[in-house]
């Protein structure tokens, strides 16, 4: 068995009383199933057909979704109820024709539940093949599974955001728990063993031998039977009747014991327990009988059909060795001691689903053992989980047995999330989606709208800022040019008033220093005023050099013309000028000698003449500048 | 209609309506808003900017008022004896003839005013910074024209009373300098003398660039 160990795999019993749920995963030491986590739903409402079961297991997955992990897949377990399931037994029949007699037995079994043959999700399967000569006995199990099941299912797991797994039916995972207990002891592979499990409506019998599945029985009955029986009893009898809660705690605590005392005790409105006990251990004294007919019918009438191994029929024909027992009802006190002396031929157990090497080891004692049996009850519930568990995590067998081939992964991307999302969450997706965009395009529009008109404002009020700029510019521009005019009127005046000549003072300086001996002829004062030449400004401005500099300072020159008696009385003069420190005479005149000369002159008498002498004298001239203050 | 048909229909319609949405609706109802947006950030960046410049100018104007107030008030008695005005002529003839009036002025020209521009030291040309950068440029070169009279007189008269009128010269309201003072001894009289004088005022008349505007 390739069983994988220690992977988690989520699953889900549904069952007409209760639905059982949980992870679990093989633990690799042990070898046995181990609950991860596991949960008991009681159903609320009474079973009254599967369609409406199924359409209120809506409810059901909404009351428990939160115990569930969204990230594994949930695989259900379902019984016959919703997965009906036929054996078939076909003798003596030719090879060639097995396939089209199978196929035409899960038609036949398909038209009767009216559920359409070709469903993908109807299977059926060769359990047993034996051939004689050209002929061939068969049993196959055909397994109807309604495709509008399978989608009420999926639609309520998805409205719960779970995965979905797919179904495995109740028939496989007996045969997945016989294989597990023959594994474990191969001696019973050679035993005929059988399976009771006593559910809530029906009870089912699956008959194993030399590894094969050769009998099949639904019974329509279950442990709701007793409380059928007893509402008849009560309704025949006039005595009060019991509720079916009350039946369970009664079937619970006293069970098969017949302690009347101990219902005494429960204080229910009844005025003698006896004939109540007395109904249910008929009950199930009935039940027995008819599972017991079940294996009769098959160990004395069908089994010849399927082996003519001697040893084998012989074996058959002793009926079960071997009766495992799963179901709420096996935990009642003395369940087994009423099983036991029904099936006396046979070894009794009672599954623990999570320990089967123990249930192997089972003793009739034990199942008197109080807190065993407070074990069974609390563990029991779980023996199709179990036996599914062992399918669901051996590969081959996972895809061989699962009805339904489309299951969600447990890896599974977004892409195939949305892939399998219904269509009305698709619409709802998209409506909610759509009023999001007109909420967004409606906070859009309100927010940039807003943000225009507050920047708009803002724009409006810096622009008032600036408003008067240009006459700023031209009022500063008109400063600036006074400024300049300013600063050149400055410097202008400062030039001519660099070397300014306060002429009174010029002149009596000169006079005061010429002295008897010099006579004064002529005397000149040229100014040269600054000037600037435009021509080398700008190249002024480009190199900085002196030689272009467009600028001239003011010059006053002077040029004195004079006679002198003797040629020292002219550098007398010069260094009496020099001294006064405003005449600069850069160059010492050339004085040129006159001798005397004397010329005639007419006198005032008429016609006369008159001598006129003159000494003989040095005529110069001399240059220079002054070098004056300037009054600024 | 099934009930699917018309879900399916429905997730059409809506899907439909959603892709719509999603690539048409923020550009149709937002229309010119997020450029609009855009460019009014863009603006305040400018005016922002401008704002700044404004206030810049604003305190410059403020500080060069300040400045040429103080130098008005010291300047103002000096550049008053520059004369540039339309009647400057006329007043220097007056000055003129006022000071003249103990001289004997045997000859007198007066030269038509001519005009030479200048450039102080260091001057550039009067900018003003713009506020934004759509303003027009404003600049004026810094030449000034200068405005220049002479006046040529032969005067003859004795060294003192000559002596007296250069010293008027000097202490006048319009300035005048001597380009030109020849001296010449006049014996006809005692202390005689003849001279020549060529005396200059000139004005300051604004920006050259202006007056040719």
């Amino acid at each position: 068995m390739a069983v994988k160990f220690n992977k988690p795999v989520q699953l889900m019993d549904l069952g007409t009383y209760s639905i059982k749920y949980g992870v679990f995963k093989m633990d690799k030491e042990t070898n046995e199933l181990e609950a991860v986590s596991r949960e008991v739903y009681t159903v609320p409402t009474s079973f009254s057909g599967v369609d409406v079961y199924v359409e209120q297991f809506g409810q059901y997955i909404k009351d428990i979704a939160d115990k569930l992990d969204k990230k594994l897949p949930v695989r259900f377990t379902l019984s016959t109820l919703f997965a009906p399931t036929n054996l078939g037994y076909l003798t003596r029949i030719d090879k060639e024709q097995v396939q089209t007699r199978i196929k035409e037995e899960l038609e036949k079994f398909a038209n009767q539940e009216k559920i359409p043959p070709e469903n993908e999700h109807n299977k059926f399967y060769e359990l047993f093949s034996k051939d004689m000569d050209k002929k061939s006995q068969v049993i196959a199990a055909t397994i109807l599974m309604n495709p509008k099941y399978v989608g009420m299912i999926k639609n309520h797991l998805y409205a719960n955001g779970l995965k979905f797994g797919g179904i495995y039916p109740v028939m496989q995972t007996s045969i997945a728990m016989y294989d597990k207990i023959v594994e474990l002891n191969a001696e019973m592979k050679e035993e005929p063993i059988v399976f009771v499990d006593i559910g809530q409506m029906t009870t089912k019998v699956n008959l194993f031998f030399q590894g094969d599945l050769l009998f099949n029985k639904v019974l329509h009955y279950g442990a709701k039977s007793f409380y059928d029986e007893l509402f008849d009893y009560s309704n025949k009898s006039g005595e009060s009747s019991l509720s079916p809660s009350k039946v369970e705690e009664v079937l619970q605590k006293v069970g098969f014991t017949g302690e009347r005392d101990l219902v005494n005790q429960m204080g229910y409105d009844i005025n003698d327990p006896t004939p109540y006990l007395q109904n249910l251990e008929a009950t199930l004294k009935s039940i027995f009988t008819k599972i017991n007919s079940s294996i009769n019918y098959f160990t004395s009438a069908l089994a010849r059909n399927f082996t003519q191994d001697n040893a084998a029929f012989m074996a058959i024909r002793k009926g079960a060795a071997h009766i495992f027992f799963t179901g709420g009802i096996t935990n009642a006190p003395d369940f087994f001691k009423r099983a036991e002396e029904t099936f006396n031929k046979s070894k009794l157990y009672a599954i623990d689903p999570f320990n089967i090497k123990e249930t192997l080891e089972q003793t009739p004692e034990k199942f008197e053992n109080d807190v065993f049996r407070m074990n069974l009850r609390q563990t029991s519930a779980f023996a199709d989980i179990s036996a599914t568990s062992l399918i669901a995590l051996d590969n081959k067998k996972d895809t061989l047995f699962n009805l339904v081939s489309k299951v969600d992964s447990e890896n599974e991307n977004i892409i195939q999330l949305l892939r399998k999302t219904p269509l009305t969450r698709w619409r709802d997706i998209l409506a909610v989606t759509f009023v999001v965009l007109l909420a967004k395009s409606g906070w859009g529009y309100y927010t940039v709208s807003s943000e225009r008109e507050g920047l708009n404002k803002q724009v409006s009020k810096i622009s008032k800022f600036t408003e008067g700029a240009e006459t700023a510019r031209q009022k500063m521009l008109e400063l600036k040019k006074q400024d300049t005019l300013y600063k050149a009127q400055l410097g202008y005046t400062t030039e001519v008033m660099k070397n300014y000549a306060y002429w009174p003072r010029v002149l009596k300086q000169l006079m005061t220093k010429i002295g008897p001996e010099i006579k004064l002829t002529s005397l000149d004062f040229t100014a040269e005023q600054p000037t600037f030449n435009s021509g080398n400004y700008r190249k002024w401005v480009e190199e900085q050099e002196e030689k272009f500099n467009p600028w001239t300072g003011m010059v006053v020159a002077f040029k004195f013309s004079g006679d002198a008696l003797q040629r020292a009385d002219i550098n007398k003069l010069i260094n009496t000028l020099i001294d006064t420190g405003i005449f600069y005479i850069p160059k010492p005149p050339s004085p040129k000698y006159v001798p005397e000369q004397v010329t005639k002159v007419p006198s005032d008498t008429k016609g006369e003449m008159t001598e006129i002498t003159i000494s003989a004298h040095y005529k110069f001239t001399m240059e220079g500048f002054l070098n004056l203050d300037n009054p600024l | 209609m099934t009930d699917d048909k018309k879900i399916l229909q429905q997730i059409q319609i809506l899907g439909g309506l959603v892709v719509l949405w999603l690539f048409f609706a923020d550009g149709f109802i937002l229309g010119k808003l997020p450029s609009d947006i855009k460019r009014l950030k863009r603006n305040i960046d400018t005016l922002a900017t401008e704002k700044q410049n404004f206030e810049n100018l604003q305190l410059d104007i403020s500080a060069l008022e300040t400045e040429l107030e103080d130098s008005r008030d010291s300047l103002e008695d000096l550049f008053r004896r520059f004369p540039s005005t339309q009647n400057a002529e006329i007043l220097i003839s007056q000055t003129i003839g006022r000071i003249t009036q103990k001289m004997i002025v045997e000859s007198e020209k007066t030269k038509a005013k001519t005009i030479k521009t200048y450039i102080a030291k260091n001057s550039e040309k009067v900018t003003v910074a713009k506020v934004a950068d759509s303003d027009a440029p404003l600049e004026v070169d810094p030449e000034i024209n200068i405005a220049f009279y002479e006046k040529q007189m032969t005067m003859k008269s004795n060294y003192f009373e000559l002596l007296e009128f250069l010293h008027e010269l000097a202490n006048q309201d319009i300035f005048f300098t001597p380009l030109e003072l020849k001296l010449v001894p006049n014996p006809e009289v005692p202390y005689g003398m003849v001279s020549n004088v060529r005396l200059l005022t000139f004005g300051f008349e604004g920006f050259k660039k202006v007056d040719k505007d």
